[in-house]
């Protein structure tokens, strides 16, 4: 169940949602399991129209971190087409809306490299360095990003 | 008046909704739940 009506709206708007029920489906859900190597409940997975996955939530998360993850997801499939300006916007969208969530430090990692991929300006990837040297200095994102730094 | 809550519209069957996302801007989202129904 996603009880929240933004959640809700969110898959309703972007996804064609498929539920995999470890009791009620146990037969797709061993040959899917097996197909995408899902071996946790819960595990979402964005699966591009080509059957290509593109993104993976394991485990449940509260509803703004849920949602980040979805955005996250959608970006990076946007990215995975070459769309770099449609993923930049959404990898933004992350950062700027679910400011609080773990998603948003690689979203912004991200929309930093998305606009360097859409405009080949190296400077996209400097202002992404300086941005983490005032958000999320401590995670992972922005050591990876430190090597952009002037 | 009750108010019915909204609730996603799942799909059982993941080589139909390939099918249906086929063409359009959608993405198939797979639940993998053990959560009761």
């Amino acid at each position: 169940m996603y009880p929240d009506p933004s959640i809700v709206d969110f898959i309703t708007e972007h996804f064609v949602p498929v539920r995999v029920h470890v009791k009620e489906n146990a037969e797709a859900f061993k040959e899917l399991g097996r197909r995408f190597d899902a071996q946790w409940t819960p595990t979402t997975l964005l699966v591009d129209s080509n059957g290509q996955e593109r993104h993976r939530i394991e485990g449940f998360l509260p509803v703004d971190d849920f949602l980040a993850q979805l955005t996250l997801g959608l970006a990076h499939a946007e990215f995975a087409r070459g769309r770099f300006l449609e993923a930049e916007a959404l990898f933004r969208r992350v950062a700027d809306e679910h400011s609080r969530t773990e998603s948003a430090p690689e979203a912004l990692y991200w929309a930093g490299v998305a606009r360097y991929k859409a405009t080949n300006d190296a400077g996209a990837l400097t202002e992404t360095a300086c941005a983490f040297s005032q958000r999320y200095t401590d995670t992972s994102w922005a050591k990876k990003a430190s090597v952009w730094n002037p | 008046m009750a108010v019915t809550a909204r609730q996603v519209t799942w799909q059982r069957d993941f080589d139909a909704a390939l099918a249906d996302a086929h063409g359009t801007s959608k993405h198939i989202l797979v639940d993998f739940s053990a959560a009761p129904l």
